[in-house]
């Protein structure tokens, strides 16, 4: 985060805050331990993504320089960590060895990278060339999903599952309504029987009564 | 100015999304909230019968029982909870219909935070044994035996040490005056993690027989190759369950130097393997399986329990089971249970403390 | 009872009506379970076990193993069709298989794992019976500091899994090993990383990153080209007939893969996972043209699916012949024999010839069931492809959610399943390749058990490692395999500057 607020104007600022009262509000309504950690994990990817998009401009020049700066911070954290890990008596290599090695490793690694040329072919470039709308309804599907696991347990598979290939398929525009409602009333309710009475494999059973 | 208006969209749109989603959790929260309704009608209902009940003071089931075996399937809890489901239902023991789910995660920790929040219910037992006493000692869970209703030990097994059939060691004293003299040649390898069951087992008896604990070489292979290390000499001695032992030692691949049973254990070769006790060293492990209920648990859903898995204990059709597994009967009834599971965890408290494992 | 005569007995019972019914189950309930997305051969047994209470035990272990190789057959048909594969046996499947469906050409590729599979299966039973008391030794041999050898072996394929850049190919499986780091550490008990959730505490599953990297990256690329009329051609299945070009490609890699993939069955701890990666490795190592592999490459796509099943052969030795469990799934396999009273072990084969020999035997019937069941059923498996992409991709996610829940039952690995989703799209989106992350993901953590199990032994010399020929020898293998392809790629770019 530091690293990229600290370069740039108001815009991401802005979008720093967006993304700040977005976390707060999830994590608000969570209360997960996950959440408070997983997202920390995702801001620098969120951000690298909105960064790369700009282009090339300020101090980081390439794609892979503004990689290579993510990866060292996530080496710096994961390196942190492994100093802090309690010793253990009895063993010549201890718990902390590998890591401590890993993120090294991360860190030189990454800085070759930082100095290397960008070897990427027409192809993969032409990959990450994705319209602002199409990010959306990535985002959009990814809500999806994040609301299907949310209230799987709660609502059950069932019904959860029904909803969930509804609309998702609808999203993506899917136009035949007939087939949709058909597929996400029967494919749920098959998959249920299937786990839950033939392999024996309990799926969250939810609001509905068997 | 078109990108900012691109994330403006998008931040509309997930704005719009997260309306909605609120909507729909809100509707949700109702569904969820008529569902613990629905909940607490049948406890409701529970209390009706039980006052209904009162004056036999008995307790029965009234909606499916729930076992939760904190491991994945396959394993020692899962095969133990399905067994027990399958003789309660098959013998006619408990009427109702008892389903197994499988919570694994964290040695169990994952299974037992979940039966805490079930407090008082008397529909969710769960299956477990030595890991509930040594997962929280090493702080890997928040939850203990303290935390939850012991209703009935069932089963039993021993530790079982042993080493490579033309090892020079005989019997446990020959190994552990090697191991006083000089513990950095003698190697222990047992499939789980310093601080758990493997490792203790062994500790305790060790120990006993006077040998400086926190000088043992102790090695962990999850991955299924402890015996494997064992036949082809990168290690000296297993430590394992009594079972694991006994093709190998009708092969003659390998010996077992001691186990750590009160008495020697009935069977074809088992009853050929001495126990500590019989050579001088004074310690005994048992790797006990029983079951729990959630914390306070009902004193009436604990009495009818308790009833129900003496008489699982008792027939002929879990006899059967335990034969198949090589498991050995060992019931103990809630009150002994406990007292039983304070004892162990002070004793293995003592062991961890000393080798600086504790937390 | 002479080995010949256990062969004839073992053919017997396997030849019986009631040999035939219950291999014909027991495959069939295998290939079905394997192909759902997400549940392998270790559900497809615990399901069967409670079936099999009662059963005499020859008849009842045929229909398990036939369960197991079964699973592991079906296996492939999610990692080619929907690039989600459900077991790590499968996941290098998915590398060429995934792209050839996209080609138009899912028949075929079908059609070329079924026949690998079946190839690797038979070889593997014929090698079974010939040498499974002579392997015992084998399976024994490799100690820790052999394992680490190969399991470092396994890791040099990282280089040759890379998209173009190497350097991103070795942060991918950096990254990788970091993740599998995360949870309760075998040697110490240290918690690691865990941020103390419980959750974490046994690490994440093979199946979070798996299913994430591949699957829901795959959706994202789906979701993005969902318009494209180019990607149509994923529509079509193509024809299931295999011309004679098709054979002589797939012939070297199933006859090579057959005979390596049997021997690292044999090691307990390896299994089908090392033996699929180091059958596309060595396939793409040796190939003419390298460059075709990750493209639909039909050698890159027998040499994995050839390896897997012939491994999967290769760990009943263990099971069979010393009652060693080499993975997870022969642990639960175990757990059915003891069930019916068989303890698998050195004696099993003098003491029960007819439940070792019966097994065996099965298995030649077996996949033979397996292939004649799976060749005509590709035309209609194939056509899940022909589902419109929208409802196509919302039934993909759904199966990886399933898969996930089915193992853990926990919402929390959902979520990490969706982080590695979105993971898994920037990897993509950068040029990181997601296999080598997942090689690392799958090796780093018993290299590192392996490393330090050898290093508590030798009580902290690094000699343990080049006293023995073995771990010497597969070090050597390893240095050289790791050190040769930068060596070319550097000469190759010092070229191409000059």
């Amino acid at each position: 985060m530091v690293f990229i607020t600290s370069k740039r104007s108001g815009e991401v600022n802005d979008y720093d805050h967006w993304l700040h009262s977005f976390l707060t509000r999830t994590t608000g309504e969570l209360n997960g331990n996950f959440f408070d950690d997983g997202l920390h994990l995702w801001m620098p990817i969120l951000c690298l993504l909105k960064h790369t998009k700009q282009g090339g401009d300020r101090v980081l020049k390439t794609i892979n320089q503004k990689i290579s700066i993510v990866l060292i911070l996530l080496a710096i954290g994961y390196l942190i960590m492994s100093y802090r890990l309690p010793s253990y008596p009895y063993t010549p290599v201890d718990a902390d060895v590998v890591p401590k090695g890993l993120g090294w490793l991360l860190i030189i690694l990454s800085i070759f990278l930082f100095f290397s040329k960008n070897t990427e072919t027409k192809e993969q470039r032409a990959r990450r060339n994705i319209p602002k709308k199409e990010f959306a309804v990535l985002g959009a599907v990814f809500l999806f999903i994040f609301l299907y696991i949310w209230l799987l347990e709660i609502v059950g598979f069932v019904i959860m599952t029904g909803v969930f290939i509804f609309f998702c398929s609808w999203f993506l525009g899917y136009k035949k309504y007939k087939t949709n409602i058909i597929v996400s009333v029967l494919f749920p309710f098959f998959m249920y029987v299937t786990f839950s009475y033939f392999l024996k494999i309990s799926l969250p059973q939810g609001i509905l009564p068997f | 100015m078109k990108k900012a208006l691109s994330i403006l969209v998008f931040a509309f749109l997930l704005l719009f999304l997260a309306a909605c989603s609120s909507g729909s959790s809100g509707e949700d929260e109702n569904a969820g909230g008529s569902n613990s309704d629905s909940g607490s009608d049948a406890e409701e209902k529970d209390n009706s019968s039980e006052d209904n009940q009162a004056d036999s003071g008995e307790w029965s089931p009234e909606k499916p029982i729930e076992i939760v075996a904190p491991a994945g399937a396959g394993g020692g809890w899962d095969t133990t909870a399905r067994m027990a489901a399958k003789v309660f239902n098959e013998a006619g023991i408990i009427d109702q219909d008892i389903g197994v789910v499988n919570k694994p995660g964290g040695g169990g920790a994952v299974g037992w935070s979940y039966i805490a929040e079930k407090d008082g219910s008397p529909y969710n037992l769960f299956v477990s044994s030595s890991p509930i006493l040594l997962v929280p000692l090493n702080g890997q869970s928040q939850y203990g035996h303290e935390d939850f209703t012991p209703i009935a030990n069932v089963i039993a097994d021993y530790a079982a040490f042993a080493v490579k059939a033309d090892s020079k060691w005989d019997n446990l004293n020959d190994l552990f005056d090697d191991m006083k003299e000089d513990p950095s040649s003698v190697t222990v390898v047992g499939a789980s993690s310093p601080g758990s069951m493997d490792h203790i087992q062994f500790v305790k008896i060790a120990k006993a027989a006077g040998v400086d604990i926190t000088k043992i070489k102790y090695v962990s292979d999850q991955d299924g190759g402890a015996l494997t290390s064992l036949l082809n000499g990168s290690v000296d001695v297993y430590s394992t369950g009594i079972a694991e032992t006994v093709e190998q030692v009708k092969a003659g691949k390998i010996k077992v130097l001691g186990i750590t049973a009160e008495e020697r254990v009935e069977g074809e070769v088992l009853s050929d393997f001495p126990t500590a006790k019989e050579q001088g060293i004074d310690a005994t492990f048992v790797n006990w399986r029983g079951f729990f209920g959630p914390p306070n648990m009902d004193q009436a859903a604990l009495d009818y329990y308790e009833k129900k898995f003496k008489e699982l204990s008792d027939s002929p059709e879990f006899a059967d089971v335990r034969a198949k597994y090589g498991w050995n009967e060992m019931y103990m009834n809630s009150q002994d249970y406990t007292e039983f599971l304070n004892n162990e965890k002070e004793s293995i408290k003592g062991l961890l403390d000393e080798l600086g494992l504790g937390k | 009872m002479g080995s010949i005569e256990g062969i004839l007995t073992g053919f017997e019972i396997a030849l019986s009506v009631e040999g035939i019914l219950f291999v014909l189950i027991g495959v069939f309930v295998g290939t079905f379970i394997g192909m759902l997305p997400g549940l392998g051969p270790i559900s497809a047994i615990a399901v069967m076990i409670p079936i099999t209470y009662g059963m005499d035990p020859a008849p009842a272990l045929v229909m398990m193993a036939g369960v197991y190789y079964g699973a592991v057959f079906g296996g492939s048909t999610s990692s080619i069709l929907l690039n989600a594969p459900g077991i790590s046996g499968t996941v290098a499947t998915a590398f060429d298989g995934y792209p050839m469906a996209q080609q138009g050409k899912a028949g075929k590729a079908l059609a070329i794992a079924a026949i690998s599979s079946f190839t690797g299966g038979t070889v593997s039973v014929i090698l079974l019976m010939l040498l499974a008391p002579a392997l015992a030794s084998v399976a024994v041999a490799f100690g820790p500091p052999a394992y680490f050898a190969l399991m470092l072996m396994g890791l040099t394929a990282i280089s040759s899994l890379s998209e173009g850049s190497t350097i991103k190919a070795l942060l991918s499986a950096v990254v990788g090993f970091m993740v599998v780091t995360i949870g309760i550490d075998g040697q110490t008990g240290t918690q690691r990383f865990t941020f103390g959730n419980v959750n974490l505490l046994e690490g994440l599953d093979f199946l979070v990153i798996a299913l994430g990297l591949f699957a829901l990256a795959e959706v994202c690329t789906l979701i993005l080209n969902r318009k494209d009329d180019s990607v149509s051609n994923s529509h079509k299945l193509g024809s299931l007939r295999l011309g004679k070009s098709d054979f002589k490609e797939m012939k070297g890699p199933m006859a090579r893969q057959s005979i390596l993939g049997f021997l690292l069955g044999v090691l307990p701890g390896a299994g089908a996972t090392i033996a699929s990666f180091i059958g596309y490795i060595t396939e793409k190592r040796i190939a003419k043209k390298p460059e075709e592999f990750g493209k639909g490459s039909i050698k890159g796509l027998a040499g994995p699916e050839t390896a897997n099943n012939a491994a999967t052969g290769g760990a009943f030795v263990p099971l069979l012949s010393l009652g060693i469990p080499g993975s997870g799934t022969t642990a639960v396999m175990l757990g059915a024999f003891m069930v019916l009273g068989i303890q698998p072990g050195p004696l099993l084969m003098t003491d029960r010839p007819e439940v070792f020999w019966g097994i065996i035997a099965s298995m030649y019937i077996g996949n033979v069931f397996l292939l004649i069941l799976n060749l005509p059923l590709i035309p209609y498996i194939a056509r899940i492809l022909r589902i419109p992409r929208p409802l196509l991709i919302s039934l993909v996610i759904m199966f990886s959610i399933i898969g996930v829940y089915a193992i853990s039952f926990n919402t929390f690995d959902l979520y990490m399943l969706l982080l590695f989703g979105v993971i898994g799209f920037l990897m993509r989106l950068f040029a990181f390749p997601a296999p080598s992350f997942i090689l690392a993901f799958i090796l780093g953590g018993m290299m590192e058990q392996a490393f330090r199990q050898s290093l508590t032994i030798s009580n902290g010399s690094l000699m343990i490692f080049i006293e023995k020929p073995i771990s010497l020898s597969l070090l050597i293998v390893s240095v050289l395999s790791f050190v040769i392809p930068i060596v070319q790629q550097w000469r190759r770019q010092k070229k191409v500057n000059e």
